[in-house]
């Protein structure tokens, strides 16, 4: 039974750090733009940038902060099972095969969810940054405007990205391996569900 | 799905505000195959990206066809989506639920499917694994829903220009001076120079008001007066003028970056202006160079020779008149004589002087 529950305890702990981390993620800077030219801040969950003194509109920005739905949905779900089965233990009901398999269900969930935040964080970094006229040459009436790089500052969802998810071990991206090894330890309390089904049962009573 | 498998109905999300007002980002779409719903202009309609099991579509308003090619646009884009062949048009939208109407309607039939599910069932009966496999569902089916149905608009950012626009470029040949007026949206210029088609740097001077002041020197316009020529058929009757064009290259260093403005700076050349006073004549020289006159002056009538003769160079941009002392009264000829962009070239002004 210990073993049950330090398996419940370390799950729900990962689960619930990894869920937070994400859902902080998204309403956290991937980047922020100060200049003369390009001033504004990306979130995955929205946006604003002004461009030439002008509000800029980036569809694909909108596209992923409504896609970052999925991405809060999917920290929020595991964040609700944790609290149901901690606050079900708190409560003295042990059901501790259901439990387990919450346990299980909310790392599957986690797994999911970290490769919906590596793609959004993808589409941002490669599709979107790119586009913005951060540098280069503008052509305007008057002539060819040569821009001043303006100060980017990078978030933590930035780094998120480049030094974890995007970075690949044998070819296989870092987000992937964080979600195989969050499956691989999502079936550890499936195991030890499966293992408390088999066990003989006690009941209380007059002999 | 439906849209990866072709099916002939298509449910999508709409994720962006490019469709606006017709279309809000979470609306539901429904679209029928465009085989069975041929799109005509004006219709909304879904098109999808080229790459194999890709459900990435864009639902925007068919503008027109035009040959094997369809032109789309968002309503709320300001410019059309680049053409697309029509063999992605894939639906075209049938109808449109707004977010209000289908979320809860879809959050109320999950619950009851879930509710239902469960209802009845005895918790020792229940199969290991079931409840981690209906919670993982349950999470992929959403997913599956907003993520399946929505898609990442490609349309390309809109973003402003910077509204910079070179206004007027003036010459004034007296002060040789080229003024270069800026609409500059609001950059401030920090410090300017110029550079001529022969890599002269010039420096420039910032007056208020986004312009320019380059003072021309007096050698490069004089190099540009005597390497100009003409083919004397084309030269009309004097006084012509011949145009000029200067070009300068600017570079601005603004509060934001640097602009490099090509410039042309346009003025005449002007063959010296020629009039009769009392005694003698006015030559006008409207150039930004000096030019060298020379006049004689002949009695007419058959077989007078030169009575007199004046010459001198005369400053750029000024009048010099000639009126030699001593002519008896009478009428003269004063030809005005002068090389004008290599050709030799003279001006004859009948002059009366009198006692």
């Amino acid at each position: 039974m210990l073993r049950a529950r330090l398996l419940l305890a370390s799950s729900f702990l990962i689960s619930t750090v990894i869920s937070a981390l994400t859902m902080s993620v998204a309403w956290s800077p991937v980047v922020i733009v100060r200049g003369r030219n390009v001033e504004g801040v990306i979130y995955l969950s929205g946006y604003s940038l002004r461009i030439f003194g002008r509000e800029a509109v980036v569809r694909v920005l909108e596209s992923v902060s409504t896609l970052a739905l999925a991405l809060v949905m999917g920290s929020v779900f595991p964040l609700v099972l944790s609290a149901y089965s901690l606050g079900g233990l708190l409560a003295g009901r042990e059901r501790l095969r259901l439990h387990l398999e919450v346990a299980s269900a909310s790392l599957a969930v986690t797994a999911v969810n970290v490769t919906i935040l590596y793609s959004l964080l993808r589409a941002i970094i490669a599709g979107v940054l790119p586009l913005l006229p951060l540098k280069g040459i503008v052509d305007t009436l008057a002539g060819h405007l040569y821009l001043e790089p303006p100060l980017v500052v990078y978030g933590p969802a930035y780094a998120l990205y480049a030094r974890i998810l995007s970075r690949s071990v044998l070819g296989v991206p870092g987000a992937l391996l964080i979600s195989l090894g969050l499956i691989a330890a999502a079936s550890l309390p499936l195991y030890e569900a499966l293992r408390l089904e088999a066990e003989p049962r006690y009941t209380r009573g007059p002999q | 799905m439906g849209k990866l498998l072709h099916l002939p109905v298509a449910f999508m999300v709409v994720t962006s505000n490019s469709m606006q007002p017709a279309l809000r980002p979470g609306d539901l779409v429904i679209g029928v195959s465009a085989r069975v719903l041929h799109p005509r202009p004006g219709d909304i309609v879904v098109w999808c990206l080229p790459k194999a099991l890709s459900t990435a579509c864009i639902v925007h308003r068919l503008l027109r066809v035009s040959g094997s090619y369809a032109i789309t646009k968002g309503d709320a884009n300001p410019r059309p989506d680049p053409p697309i062949p029509l063999t992605r048009l894939r639906y075209r939208v049938a109808l449109r639920v707004p977010v209000y109407a289908w979320v809860p309607l879809f959050i109320a039939a999950a619950a009851a499917y879930v509710v239902s599910s469960f209802r009845g069932l005895e918790w020792g009966r229940i199969p290991t694994g079931l409840v981690a496999l209906t919670l993982l569902l349950s999470y992929l089916i959403f997913d599956a829903v907003v993520i399946g149905l929505s898609y990442v608009d490609p349309s390309p950012p809109i973003i402003a220009r910077p509204n910079m626009t070179l206004e007027d470029v003036g010459f004034d040949p007296s002060s040789r001076i080229v003024t270069i007026h800026y609409s500059l949206g609001g950059y401030r210029i920090v410090v300017a120079y110029c550079v001529t088609s022969n890599y002269t740097a010039l420096k420039a001077r910032i007056v208020p008001g986004d312009t320019l002041a380059v003072k021309l020197p007096g050698q490069l316009l004089e190099r540009l007066w005597s390497g100009r020529r003409v083919d004397p058929a084309v030269l009309p009757k004097p006084p012509a003028r011949v145009l000029q064009i200067l070009k300068l290259t600017c570079v601005l260093r603004l509060s934001g970056g640097v602009l490099v403005s090509d410039v042309g700076a346009s003025f005449y050349w002007s063959e010296p202006r020629v009039r009769a006073v009392d005694g003698g004549v006015v030559v006008e020289n409207d150039n930004p160079v000096p030019v060298k006159v020379r006049v004689t002056i002949i009695k007419a009538g058959v077989g007078a020779g030169v009575a007199a003769a004046c010459s001198h160079v005369i400053p750029a941009a000024s009048t010099w008149s000639c009126r030699p002392s001593g002519l008896a009264p009478g009428t003269y000829r004063f030809v005005v004589s002068y090389r004008f962009l290599g050709v030799n070239r003279s001006q004859v002004v009948e002059v009366h002087v009198k006692g």
